[in-house]
């Protein structure tokens, strides 16, 4: 099997659609962002689909005539390329609305300048791993269940017993992390034609 | 309804590193876009998060609704379409047409004789 073949590729990861915790529904979601202004944060941990929602956000936006721009930073942003972010942000008008992943790479001066730069905005939507800077639009959650039915979706076939309860506290939530490890487990059992034979595993650690 | 349609010469997909590559993008629309331009990328596929580069871009002045633009597009010496065990690298070509997001893409093959190079597969010990 190729890379690009791999159920839990990268890339086939990032195309899974974001679902949305505790039965909130799109319209709902809608609705509150709606009435908070598209002002507010989605909070989660580590790996738990902020930048998936983030992400689907955008042509959503667009089809509601905002001009929504997607800024990341992570860990590795420098100083110059935070003070770009702000230079860039103080330029925009309404209805461009910033979708800023990772809202906490900036320190709180560069946060209150930034703050200022977007009352000029239509909205301001940034992910957080704990509730600060903006209100709580909506907290991101993992679970077992969840996993189990991403991963279904990606292979085509359910974690076995209690495989994904296990995958989730060794990962301590982190899809992303979980993922990896499928990739991994997913490689190597394509590689074992002959441990394949001899046990019946199939490429089904991953079926019933 | 919109149609947007790529197709290349004979049909052909794999390619050596410097040849030429010869079709036709052709698009049907309501209305004449503003930008109809063809993009050759390779994107890397696989473990890690998805790279991916724009080498060359073939626009298209004045597009029309409804027409055939021939093109030309000279391909790069690398890198070659290849997979290894934690990636993939990909080459795609492809017809992006605005407003409205339309859109047609073949994916080939730039390799040494139009092969995908397979790295050899490491075994554990």
């Amino acid at each position: 099997m190729n890379p690009r073949d791999n159920p839990f590729a990268a890339h086939r990861i990032e195309r899974l659609p974001f679902r949305l915790p505790g039965g909130l529904t799109w319209d709902a979601l809608w609705a509150r962002l709606a009435v908070s202004k598209y002002c507010g944060a989605i909070v989660g941990p580590h790996g738990s689909g902020k930048t998936t929602l983030l992400e689907q956000l955008v042509p959503e936006l667009k089809a509601r005539d905002f001009t929504p721009h997607l800024v990341r930073l992570t860990m590795s942003s420098t100083a110059a390329e935070r003070n770009a972010l702000l230079t860039h942000v103080r330029r925009l008008r309404a209805p461009d609305l910033l979708l800023l992943d990772g809202a906490e790479q900036l320190s709180t001066r560069e946060w209150l300048s930034l703050r200022s730069a977007v009352s000029n905005l239509a909205g301001c939507i940034i992910t957080v791993h704990r509730a600060c800077r903006l209100p709580t639009l909506l907290e991101t959650v993992t679970s077992p269940a969840l996993l189990d039915e991403l991963a279904a979706e990606l292979s085509g076939s359910s974690l076995p017993g209690r495989e994904a309860a296990a995958l989730h506290v060794r990962h301590r939530g982190n899809l992303r992390e979980v993922f990896r490890e499928l990739y991994d487990r997913w490689a190597i059992i394509d590689q074992n034609d002959d441990l394949r034979e001899a046990t019946h595993i199939q490429a089904d650690l991953f079926l019933r | 309804m919109p149609a947007v349609q790529l197709s290349l010469r004979d049909d052909r997909t794999a390619f050596s590193p410097g040849e030429t590559i010869t079709g036709a993008a052709t698009w049907y629309l309501d209305t004449a876009p503003k930008n109809a331009e063809l993009h050759l990328t390779w994107s890397t596929k696989g473990k890690g998060s998805e790279d991916i580069e724009v080498v060359a871009s073939v626009p298209f002045a004045n597009p029309q609704a409804n027409e055939t633009r021939p093109f030309t597009l000279k391909l790069p010496e690398a890198p070659y379409t290849f997979s290894g065990q934690l990636i993939s690298l990909d080459w795609v070509l492809e017809l992006i047409i605005d407003p409205g997001d339309h859109s047609a893409h073949i994916d080939i093959t730039l390799a040494p004789d139009g092969r995908e190079v397979l790295l050899p597969r490491i075994k554990p010990a």
